[in-house]
């Protein structure tokens, strides 16, 4: 059993729902170790594991003939994702804000030399600062487990129209003149966060976070810490106000009623050894 | 016992090789019988499962320590299920490979 098989076991049931993974870890690191014995690749054997944890997601009726059942309710497949994935999807948000910078310093500095160019420096900008991490979001909202399917609909609506409307409230009559220019940047933030923090039932107090945005925002549009950075990678700073939004919404989460009752949904067993 | 909606090609060979086999199946050896991925067996096991057509437990060998492995069989109802949709694909196939008679263009010389 390579160390590649067993990272994609592990990484093919911590993506799998949460009623899956204790069977799921056991059978498939089982597999894992018998494969050589049947003539099997154990690599090939890892990847079909994890486009099975990766691509059939639904609840699954354990049955069993023995009492070491595994056993979910029929109709459990409404809510079979976990806490699991949405740290992944939050994890995909941040890295693609992050790359916008890089993506922004790769953009030749004497304009570009033709209209394709340019859409596809700007497109990227806007897929890479907006439309991939409010799709992240949105969905990791979906998935939030033990939310209210109406609190996570509207959560995740909000988080969707904040980044579609932060591509295009730039062309939409752009204000000038401190502090109404950085409206654009911060509306859809604000109402980003306010997606999240209706998703997540979060108390009132939690709110005063949306301080955050408006505070990054403003440090972003003046320009303070650009003299610390060295201008190659100031333009790394456009993520700042997007960032103070996951920071604001992880901040959150800890304050959240739903925290509490996923914490411990989950704990990986250890496999069994009946020698014991 | 719920229907299947799809049955597929992959399902019908998992279907097979589990009446074909004599008692509870190894996840893994139905995978290397079949040929085809694990990708394409785990889920279609897991599909009949959640549909009561089988159901899975542990291998209780105990002198094979560390993680047990997956056993499948069918349920009643299943077995009877999958021996008519196995029987129907057999009989469709026997009925596919039997040449056509195909119309005579010769004119009647009667």
């Amino acid at each position: 059993m390579s160390a590649l098989s067993r990272v994609l076991v592990d990484t093919a049931v911590a993506v799998s729902p949460a009623e899956h993974r204790t069977v799921r870890r056991e059978q498939w690191h089982a597999d894992l170790r018998d494969a050589a014995e049947v003539g099997l690749s154990p690599t090939a054997l890892a990847f079909g594991a994890l486009t099975t944890a990766l691509f059939h997601r639904r609840g699954v009726r354990r049955t069993s003939w023995g009492h070491t059942m595994t056993t979910t309710p029929f109709a459990a497949p409404t809510a079979p994702h976990t806490i699991r994935t949405v740290p992944l999807l939050v994890t995909v948000a941040v890295l693609s804000v992050l790359m916008a910078g890089p993506w922004l310093i790769l953009q030749p500095n004497s304009g570009y030399e033709s209209a394709v160019d340019r859409m596809i420096g700007v497109g990227g900008v806007w897929l890479l600062l907006d439309l991939v991490p409010g799709a992240a979001i949105s969905a990791a909202i979906l998935l939030l487990p033990g939310a209210a399917s109406r609190r996570r609909r509207l959560g995740a609506v909000l988080v969707a129209a904040a980044a579609v409307g932060a591509v295009v409230a730039p062309f939409v009559g752009p204000p000038s003149g401190w502090p109404v220019s950085i409206l654009p940047t911060v509306a859809p933030l604000l109402v980003a966060l306010a997606g999240w923090l209706v998703a997540i039932d979060a108390p009132g107090r939690a709110w005063l976070l949306v301080l955050l945005p408006f505070g990054a925002a403003a440090v972003d549009a003046a320009g303070v810490l650009w003299p610390l950075v060295p201008a190659r990678l100031v333009p790394c700073l456009l993520a700042l106000p997007a960032l103070s939004v996951v920071v604001a919404g992880l901040l959150a989460w800890t304050t959240s009623p739903l925290r509490r009752r996923t914490r411990g949904e989950d704990h990986a067993p250890t496999l069994v050894d009946k020698t014991v | 016992m719920e229907p299947l909606v799809r049955v597929t090609a992959p399902t019908l060979d998992v279907l097979a090789a589990l009446l074909a086999a004599e008692g509870p199946a190894w996840g893994l050896r139905l995978i290397k019988e079949l040929g085809r991925p694990s990708g394409t067996v785990y889920p279609i096991l897991e599909r009949l499962e959640r549909q009561g057509w089988i159901t899975s437990d542990w291998d209780d060998d105990a002198d094979r320590p560390g993680p047990r492995r997956r056993l499948y069989e069918f349920t009643a109802d299943g077995q009877q299920a999958a021996t008519d949709l196995v029987a129907a694909r057999r009989a469709a196939e026997a009925s596919a490979s039997r040449p056509a008679t195909r119309p005579s263009t010769r004119p009647a010389t009667s």
